[in-house]
């Protein structure tokens, strides 16, 4: 199992903010798996916990075997470094680096050839079809092409977790589309796991389980066979 | 919607029988438009009736009539081309849901009961477009790899264009899904504010 969740409550300020109650949720390698809900259901709250930016008030996170509750900061910070690639709702772009320099970031600091890291940098802003836009700040790009330098930039560290809260939100839906596609090859050919929040049905559509999210509580969840289990 | 131009533009490739027809039909069409076999041959009876097809040969089958292998004549091809450029329709699809009609009596129940039936119904849509998303993704998927290993022009533009209908059809249906599962939730929240 890649990802688990064992009983996992969360809450914010004090208790008078029940983010997430009991949530209990396995995720195979290679899954792809879109959470839904509407808008304060818990979806980016469980999103961080994964990412083990959250630590749970109560339960367990588990990420390829690795208990987050139980690592130092230290270690959660190289955890994350080698295994999560996050695409967040804000896309947290450095405003004086370039496309270019915001992708290689992740991978600067481990101190890695940095004509290698130039060259894969350069690759994924091609997938994402930035190829004229590598050296633009992020306020010279439109808030869809600072989403897809985001795109890039988590696939930067090949991480086999992929976590994206919305990750087409600001794209029009042809190239949310090519956007998702991407996604979906990765994980199927890399055999990576994907977990993405997402408000569209049809980006959920991509994935191969979708967990419905309603105050805090799992409360659907959809698989590709299409049997519909409804709680 | 026309099931007489749909087999007038398959017969244009080559001439056919019934069976081919329905395989070809199903291949470009068959995630959105089921066409039984009857449709097939009664409109075909018609097309010939009408000097759009005539029949062009005849194959003799063990125990079985003989396999009738239609083409299309000039005045189809006229009827065809005629078709192709008509302008569409100009007004919106009729819209009819059962959920109309159970709203007309929705005093007469629990409104639990009905909002329960639209979260269903939000399932069973949901399910779908998984459904089709993994069709277009498998379709789009081997267009690619077909056309990165064809060397020949002609070839690939034939790759290019099934996919592109393909697509364009499911993509069809998938907005179709889409729109029935935003009207859901918009309902299922105007519902819920009602009781
Ligand atoms: N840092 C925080 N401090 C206090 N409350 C918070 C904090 N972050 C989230 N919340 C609350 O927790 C609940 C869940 O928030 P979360 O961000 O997980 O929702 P979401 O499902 O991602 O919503 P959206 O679709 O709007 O992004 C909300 O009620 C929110 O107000
Ligand atoms: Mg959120």
């Amino acid at each position: 199992m890649t990802v688990q969740l064992h009983n996992v409550s969360h809450e914010y300020n004090y208790g008078k903010v029940q983010a997430l109650r009991g949530i209990n949720l396995d995720i195979r390698a290679g899954q792809f798996v879109a959470i839904m809900g509407a808008s304060g259901s818990g979806k980016s709250t469980l999103l961080h916990l994964i990412a083990g930016l959250t630590q749970p008030r109560d339960g367990d996170v588990i990420v390829l075997g690795h208990h987050l509750g139980k690592l130092s900061d230290n270690d959660l910070t190289l955890f994350r470094r080698r295994n999560i690639g996050l695409i967040f709702q804000a896309f947290n772009l450095l405003p004086t680096m370039t496309a270019l320099e915001n992708v290689m970031l992740p991978l600067i600091i481990d101190g890695k050839s940095k004509r290698e890291i130039r060259a894969r940098g350069e690759h994924l802003l091609r997938l994402v079809q930035l190829t004229d836009r590598m050296d633009h700040r992020p306020d010279e790009l439109s808030g869809g092409q600072q989403q897809r330098v985001a795109i890039a930039r988590a696939l930067m560290n090949e991480a086999p977790v992929l976590l994206a809260d919305e990750p087409t939100g600001n794209l029009d839906s042809k190239s949310g589309e090519d956007i998702l596609y991407l996604l979906r090859e990765l994980v199927e050919r890399e055999n990576r796991t994907m977990v993405m929040v997402t408000h569209d049905p049809r980006a959920a559509a991509y994935a191969d389980r979708i967990i419905t999210l309603s105050d805090g509580q799992i409360s659907e969840e959809l698989g590709i066979v299409a049997e519909v289990m409804v709680s | 919607m026309s099931v007489k131009h749909a087999l007038l533009g398959l017969l244009t490739e080559n001439p056919k029988h019934g069976y081919d027809l329905k395989r070809d039909f199903d291949d470009r069409l068959g995630d959105i438009w089921n066409l039984n076999y009857g449709q097939i041959y009664t409109t075909l009876e018609r097309l010939v009736r009408d000097g759009l097809v005539e029949l062009f040969d005849e194959v003799s089958q063990e125990d079985r009539p003989d396999k009738k292998i239609y083409r299309i004549t000039s005045s189809g091809r006229n009827e065809l081309r005629h078709w192709l450029v008509q302008p569409l329709k100009h007004e919106p699809r009729t819209l009819r849901d059962e959920l109309f009609l159970k709203l007309l009596f929705i005093d007469l129940t629990d409104p639990e009961l009905i909002l329960q039936q639209i979260r269903e119904q939000h399932s069973v849509y949901m399910a779908h477009m998984m459904q089709l998303t993994n069709r277009k993704y498998q379709i789009d998927g081997s267009a690619r790899r077909a056309i990165e290993n064809t060397h020949d022009d002609t070839e690939r533009r034939r790759i290019e264009r099934n996919r592109l209908v393909s697509l364009v059809v499911l993509d069809a249906a998938l907005f179709h899904a889409e729109a029935d599962i935003r009207w859901l939730k918009h309902s299922e929240a105007r519902i819920k504010e009602l009781v």
